[in-house]
């Protein structure tokens, strides 16, 4: 009766790892000031709950305490020993993570000191139908009760939870910052869950050498794929296609990611951009455009897309169209706007138009009217 | 001028300081307990043959022969037995693409983490000039070459063969730092700072002498851009709030450009010794940002964003010209005290009221507020040459937009829905020539996900935009133009203000029919139809279709391709004029009229494959990638050539722009011993471009112009390239 002796000790470390039982291991680590793993939860959670909780806390321990002596295994948390047991290599890998230092090292409130079953729910029912398979499974009977896998929150394609459901459980602590207007988002509405971009048992393998696009220096390895940009590639792979054209901001080159422009995760802006306005994402990296301007370009101040492709184009400088007629969409008078010109002009050749008209993006000199000054 | 160089020798000390580093750091390393790897360090050489004289090729990167540190990693838990961490990154470590990063902090409460980077810009590697730097933006022509081109103007194509090479470049420093104090789960503080250089020259094109001679002109850079932030979060489970506090101040440090006119050494009417421009003002903005979400019951959902934002600048003014004698009058100011507000507000409602619905609801106002005096300049001079008595005004332009939109889904069925949306969109304008026009989007998506291994999304959008009315704005005209300007033709209307009629669709189908095979392929297409133009952009239309496919051949062999094209086309109609001469009117028929085609097309195709083997200790990269563009731009006359009147002589369909860009790579990867693996890497890259408007650039254009015959460019040409690289490395973890 392995099994049975095993299952024991499981239920005396579920109500060590219950929130019950803080006050008791909080004496303990009186003891010890300094220990690594499941301690260190509950010592971490202990000096980070505020004096309200701490009240709160005092009065379960209480009955925790009287509780100890009748059932210790009523809390439906088990810990997150008891999900290492059989799941090893997910633990091992898990506890590499940045996310995982948090829950186990410095939990901030009683959710994140649940470990595993912060984001998977309890997890008792779950390990009792494991055991029921396993014990019959050992006596060589055929189990009949409903897959544990039932009684445990899964993520991901296979997952029985809607795409709303598996977020609304990483929103349980992530629903801030860049996330709080991930409700009603573009991605939201779509039926995308963070697992669709991101994986939060395993830091991302490391990027090849040999990846066709590099990405800045990042802390972040939650991504579902080598690199963010991967990611948005996923759904959207004609940006792949546009960002090796020979006119396009350096994202290949790493410098940038998609991330740089747009919030994925939601935004109150258009087209899910970090800034108000198309012009003001500009205007992070190329603040000199921002003016005012003595003399303003209105379709420049009013959307830069106006002549821009700001994911990629095979004209220079991102432009949509090649000056002259680029420019010739909308100035049309006497003189040489007004004319189809040849392509061995100097109207044409080089920059076009703004081989004169070079202070296309506003001047500030009394003369400027025209762009030139 | 060659600043890239010099600081590149500076620089060469830089891998003796980061290999001791290493070093050092290992000890520190082993001593922890024994656990997942702490971080890394890959240190190579590189070998490059081929051409690679091309801006293309370095553009924004630094691939430079002999030794390299690809890459440095280095992380610490649990400092001194407490939850502290240190992360330290680097790449590309002492190039002029080098980046980087130190995280420290303790574990859920707090972290600062600096980023320095820098980011390398070229622009043309053929440029030359005669002209050379005698200051901040002042660029003068040595004395010799400006007599001899005054005495003889057609020496130019002789003085020019003394031209110099220039670095026409530029290189981006960014410095920030982040710091990031959670007090609890509650709480989040956070302060930010990022200090940019930008430095270097990019290629600026110039006129003297009324506009006969176009002089281009390294553009000296000299940007200085600070950022800063603060701000507070606070969230729990029935919502969040978020204020934070930035400014942005952009100091330009060398906002005059003065050059020396090579034809002419004494100011006079109708040209000048020296011309000047002013370039980017400095300019600063300061914007609050106030963002909210509340929970209103389980299954609803309100969110608020509010920013005014103001922008400032209040640049002196330069005087109307450099020339002494052009005799103008009195600014109206000594600079633009400009202001612009913008207040941007997004309130959104998201509600789920049941399980099957969802239904969200946003108004959006975004205003764009200028107040800067308006400014009568009563007089004009054309390129530093002479007056023109023409007044102009500058005129403060403002908008202001509005959406009011709702979208609702319905959850047919776990992963297939049906959304449905309509957007209202406002937008009042000042100053231009539609005051007002409103958008009707409306808009049908549907998700279906069948089975597992099969998803589809498809997207339908149609737009219409109605301006309320038509008018030109007649506050620069004539001011603007002149008494010979000729009024532009009914129906002549700009595009981003004229009615238009928009669809657009999308489609995604993702097939993950096997453990083995997944396959993705999209379609897309946008149509703008400006009906109400006659004149101007009749109408446009991309279509873009992908396919990425990857198959796993066997455990360790896997299998990927990707192809994408994407079509524009844009047709726009024009008019050639001749003004009022003597007793003739102005010519403006329709016989004079003409059009344009723009046809791009464009191919992106990639394939690879991935495999590993001696249990796991190889493993094998190598890719294929090519981008091929086409791009036509095709001109016809409307007209009948025969009429009397006929203006349309000088036309032509442009040559056919193109370039190609081909990438082959190959790695070899193998685990040399537990924690040590080796490298090797080729990679070819081929860049051809066939572009009519730069391919034949050089400093003296007379061959394709003859009345650029006292011009001066740079010959800032981007060649085509090929090069072959190969590095080896080998990458120490530990």
């Amino acid at each position: 009766m392995v099994f049975g002796q095993m299952y024991d000790i499981r239920t005396v470390y579920s109500a060590i790892c219950s929130p019950l039982y803080l006050a008791r291991r909080q004496r303990r680590a009186e003891e010890k000031p300094f220990c690594a793993g499941r301690d260190q939860v509950a010592s971490n959670v202990q000096t980070r709950l505020p004096m309200k909780g701490l009240l709160l806390l005092a009065g379960l321990s209480g009955l925790a305490l009287s509780a100890w002596g009748q059932r210790a295994d009523e809390s439906p948390y088990l810990g997150s020993n008891t999900c290492e047991e059989c799941h090893k290599q997910g633990y091992r890998r898990f506890s590499a993570t940045k996310m995982a230092r948090v829950f186990f090292d410095a939990p901030r409130n009683e959710l994140e000191a649940r470990g595993c079953e912060a984001c998977h729910g309890a997890g008792r029912e779950h390990v009792e139908k494991a055991r029921e398979h396993d014990r019959a499974r050992a006596q060589g009977v055929a189990y009949m009760g409903p897959p544990s896998g039932q009684f445990i929150l899964r993520f991901g394609k296979d997952s029985p939870q809607s795409a709303r459901e598996q977020t609304a459980q990483c929103l349980q602590c992530h629903e801030r910052g860049q996330r709080l207007f991930w409700k009603g988002s573009a991605h939201e509405s779509r039926g995308l869950s963070c697992l669709t971009c991101h994986q939060v048992h395993q830091n991302r393998p490391a990027a090849v050498a040999a990846a066709a696009f590099k990405e800045p220096l990042t802390g972040n390895l939650t991504f579902s794929k080598r690199t963010q940009m991967e990611v948005c590639f996923g759904c959207h792979p004609m940006r792949r296609a546009q960002l090796q054209r020979s006119s396009h901001m350096p994202l290949r080159e790493g410098e940038m990611t998609c991330a740089s422009c747009h919030n994925p995760h939601g935004s109150p802006n258009p087209k899910l951009l970090v800034a108000a306005s198309v012009n003001e994402t500009c205007y992070k990296c190329h603040p000199e455009r921002r003016g005012p301007f003595l003399w303003e370009h209105p379709p420049v101040m009013e959307n830069c897309l106006n002549c821009h492709e700001a994911h990629g184009t095979m004209r220079p400088q991102l432009l949509k169209s090649n000056p002259p007629r680029l420019c010739q969409e909308c100035h049309d008078s006497t003189g040489h706007p007004g004319q189809p010109q040849l392509a061995a002009t100097r109207y044409v050749f080089n920059r076009g138009c703004t081989n004169c008209h070079s202070q296309i993006h506003g001047s500030n000199h009394p003369s400027g009217s025209r762009f030139q000054r | 001028m060659n600043l890239r160089r010099t600081t590149i020798l500076g620089r060469r000390f830089q891998p003796a300081l980061l290999l001791p580093f290493a070093l050092l750091l290992g000890p520190v390393l082993h001593a922890q307990e024994k656990g997942p790897e702490r971080g890394n360090i890959e240190i190579g050489v590189r070998a490059l043959a081929g051409d690679r004289n091309s801006s293309q090729f370095d553009e924004y990167r630094d691939l430079r022969p002999g030794l390299v540190i690809q890459g440095f990693q280095a992380s610490l838990d649990h400092l001194f037995q407490k939850n502290y961490f240190l992360t330290f990154q680097t790449r590309n470590s002492w190039q002029n693409d080098r980046a980087f990063r130190a995280t420290f902090g303790d574990t859920g409460k707090y972290h600062f983490v600096l980023d320095w980077n820098s980011t390398p810009h070229d622009f043309t590697n053929t440029a030359v000039s005669l002209f050379t730097p005698a200051g901040a933006g002042v660029f003068t022509i040595p004395a010799a070459v400006r007599a001899n081109l005054i005495a003889n103007p057609a020496s130019l194509p002789v003085m020019l063969l003394g031209a110099t090479p220039l670095d026409v470049a530029l290189k981006r420093k960014l410095g920030s730092g982040t710091f990031e104090y959670t007090p609890n789960g509650a709480w989040t503080l956070l302060l930010q700072y990022a200090h940019e250089n930008q430095n270097g020259h990019r290629p600026f094109g110039a006129i003297v002498n009324g506009s006969t001679n176009m002089l281009e002109l390294p553009e000296p850079i000299d940007y200085r851009v600070h950022q800063a932030k603060a701000g507070v979060e606070y969230g729990n489970r029935r919502g969040g709030f978020q204020a934070d506090y930035t400014a942005s101040v952009f100091n330009n440090e060398a906002s005059t450009l003065v050059f020396d006119n090579p034809f002419r050494d004494t100011d006079a009417l109708g040209g000048s010794a020296r011309g000047r421009m002013a370039l980017y003002p400095d300019n600063n903005a300061q914007s609050l940002n106030f963002a909210g979400a509340v929970n209103l019951s389980e299954s609803t959902r309100f969110m608020a964003a509010v920013s005014p934002q103001w922008m400032r600048q209040n640049d002196p003014f330069l005087p109307y010209t450099i020339n002494s004698l052009a005799g103008v009058p009195n600014l109206p100011a000594t600079s633009l005290n400009a202001t612009k507000t913008r207040l941007s507000m997004n309130y959104t409602l998201a509600s789920h009221p049941l399980p099957t619905l969802s239904v969200t609801a946003h108004y959006r106002d975004y205003d764009y507020t200028n107040d800067t005096p308006s400014l009568l300049f009563p007089s004009y001079v054309q390129a530093d040459s002479s007056i023109t008595n023409l007044a102009r005004q500058s005129l403060p332009y403002s908008f202001n937009h509005q959406n009011l939109g709702v979208e609702a889904t319905w959850l047919l069925h776990k992963g297939d829905a049906l959304t449905l949306g309509y957007d209202f969109e406002n937008l009042d304008r000042t100053h231009r020539d539609v005051a007002k026009s409103q958008e009707h989007i409306g808009s049908v998506t549907l998700d279906l996900n069948p089975k597992k291994w099969i998803l589809f999304r498809g997207s339908f959008k149609h737009a219409q935009r109605e301006p309320q009315a038509y008018v030109f704005n007649q506050e620069l005209n004539p001011m603007g133009q002149g008494a010979s300007a000729v009024p532009l033709p009914d129906g002549w209307r700009m595009f981003d203000e004229a009615a238009r009629t928009r669809n657009k669709a999308d489609a995604l189908l993702e097939i993950d029919a096997t453990d083995r095979l997944s396959l993705t392929a999209s379609y897309g297409a946008l149509q703008d139809r400006f009906g109400d133009t006659i004149y101007g952009v009749l109408g446009s239309r991309g279509v873009d279709t992908t396919i990425d496919a990857s198959y796993l051949l066997g455990p360790n062999i896997s299998l990927f391709g990707n192809y994408a094209y994407e079509r524009y086309k844009s047709d726009q109609r024009s008019r050639q004029y001749a003004g009022p001469t003597g007793s003739a009117p102005a010519n403006s028929t329709p016989n004079n009229d003409w059009e344009s085609y723009i046809r791009d097309g464009i191919h992106t195709i990639g394939a690879g494959i991935g495999a590993s083997g001696l249990r796991r200790k190889l493993t094998v990269d190598s890719f294929y990638s090519l981008s091929m563009a086409k791009g036509n731009i095709a001109t016809r006359t409307l007209g009948n050539r025969l009429l009397s009147g006929f203006l349309v002589t000088a036309i032509q369909d442009y040559p056919e722009t193109g370039n190609r860009f081909h990438t082959v790579t190959g790695a070899v990867r193998y685990q040399l011993a537990n924690n040590v693996f080796s490298r090797v890497e080729y990679r070819f890259e081929r860049y051809d471009r066939a572009d009519f408007q730069i391919a034949g650039m050089s400093p003296y254009m007379v061959p394709f112009d003859s009345r650029a015959n006292t011009s001066i460019f740079l010959g800032a040409d981007v060649p085509g390239y090929h090069v072959h690289i190969l590095s080896v490395s080998l990458d120490y973890r530990f």
